[in-house]
């Protein structure tokens, strides 16, 4: 039962994403809310909760893409990453250091995936200093996502 | 100790999953999900995600900018005003540049036809600008064919193609090139998309008159894109000491993310 909260958190987030991001990007940078979800949801769930969650998030941005699979990946390699971080060298609720991890680890194996796949070579963002913006509001979003996890969890317990 | 057969059901979709996202991967240039059965299947309902998110998109816009939506709507109404004022006067001249090509036997302008394509989706995230649309190979959409909206003003090229979906590359991402036609004078320049950054000229002298409002169409020189669409204006021109070019920012004539619909020259 726990995996469909999860997988509904991350279609939720999607949604949001794909329509009303757009509308108030901060010097037209959007933020990665999926990105920025993900401590948050290491902080409530197990691996095998999330993963399903994290596939589904991938699928969603693939399918408002041509290559199916172009963020699929990423996304899912970020999470093995994060996760094996976050249980091995992050103690406790560090959601700001994870949100900015992910962001950095996930735009560059965007980058890369991008480049030997031929789409395209995305390194014009990547080296500017929007993509310093998109990484400092990832972090923020995250530390208010894990917030209000530690509500939820704390209104459990 | 009984194994968890979720872990197992979940275990094997990745491996499916990722296999068959890297086949997809590193078939030729597409997708394998771009065509076919996967194109049937995954289409309808990028369409569906689209429609669905740009409902709460405007929702949401008109609610974060009420005052902003009034004050255009009254500008609009003071340009629909002037400008129909203005329709009058290029009837004549319509008719007049009629009668004239009659006398002097001008042949008309080479007649483009266009293939009209819905948009299915928008990339969600910052590094890419383009956008996909429900046609491809089989309605006749080819690699670098031009892609224009209202009134022949260009909006991008054809990236990549399937057999039922195209990718299109708006004409501000940080890969889009052209060459072009700046203001009266016909001045030659490069027009070059800068991703989320304003759009800009390059390879124009320092010594070469631009001002601010000049237009911009496509010069066709580049035998990409043909002569004669609408890019837009100009918005500021820059000219520092020492420098060979100018810097000139360019004021786009659409923004690329409100489409719905866009037309592909054949």
């Amino acid at each position: 039962m726990k995996i469909f909260f999860q997988i509904i958190f991350v279609i939720f987030l999607a949604i949001l994403q794909v329509s009303v991001i757009p509308h108030i990007s901060i010097f037209g940078v959007k933020p990665n809310l999926i990105l920025a979800g993900f401590p948050a949801l290491f902080y409530l769930s197990s691996f095998w909760e999330i993963l399903p969650a994290v596939l589904i998030g991938g699928l969603f941005y693939d399918l408002s893409d041509f290559y199916l699979g172009a963020y699929s990946l990423p996304f899912l390699t970020t999470f093995l990453l994060l996760w094996f971080l976050s249980r091995k060298y992050i103690s406790g609720s560090h959601f700001l250091v994870l949100g900015i991890l992910g962001t950095i680890i996930f735009n560059f194996l965007f980058l890369s995936f991008g480049y030997v796949f031929g789409m395209d070579h995305f390194f014009d963002y990547f080296l500017s200093w929007r993509h310093l913006i998109e990484i400092i509001l990832n972090g923020i979003l995250a530390v208010l996502f894990g917030l209000a996890a530690s509500f939820i969890k704390n209104r459990k317990s | 100790m009984k194994k968890n057969p979720v872990k197992k059901i979940i275990f094997f979709s990745l491996i499916i999953i990722i296999g068959y996202f890297s086949f997809s991967a590193f078939t030729s240039h597409s997708s394998a999900a771009q065509s076919g059965i996967m194109a049937s299947l995954f289409n309808p309902f990028r369409e569906y995600i689209l429609k669905a998110t740009d409902g709460i998109a405007n929702f949401f816009s008109g609610f974060f900018n009420y005052q902003a939506i009034k004050e255009e709507n009254d500008r609009l109404i003071f340009q629909n005003r002037s400008l129909k004022s203005l329709l009058n006067s290029f009837v004549e001249l319509k008719n007049e540049n009629e009668s004239l090509r009659e006398a002097l036997k001008i042949s008309e302008k080479q007649k483009l036809s266009f293939i009209l394509a819905d948009v299915i989706s928008r990339s969600p995230l910052n590094f890419s600008q383009s956008f996909m649309i429900n046609k491809g190979t089989a309605e006749g959409i080819l690699m670098n064919q031009a892609v224009v909206w209202g009134g022949q003003v260009l909006v991008g090229e054809v990236k990549d193609v399937s057999e039922d979906t195209a990718n299109i590359r708006s004409i501000n991402d940080n890969e889009f090139r052209t060459s072009v036609f700046v203001g009266e004078k016909r001045i030659e320049a490069i027009f070059k998309g800068q991703g989320l950054e304003r759009a800009q000229l390059d390879l124009v002298s320092i010594k070469e008159d631009i001002k601010a409002g000049d237009r911009i169409i496509t010069s066709g020189l580049d035998k990409k894109i043909s002569r004669g669409f609408y890019i837009g204006e100009v918005k500021d021109v820059k000219k520092t000491g020492g420098k060979v070019f100018q810097e000139i920012i360019v004021e786009l004539a659409f923004d690329w993310s409100q489409l719905e619909q866009v037309l592909i020259v054949k």
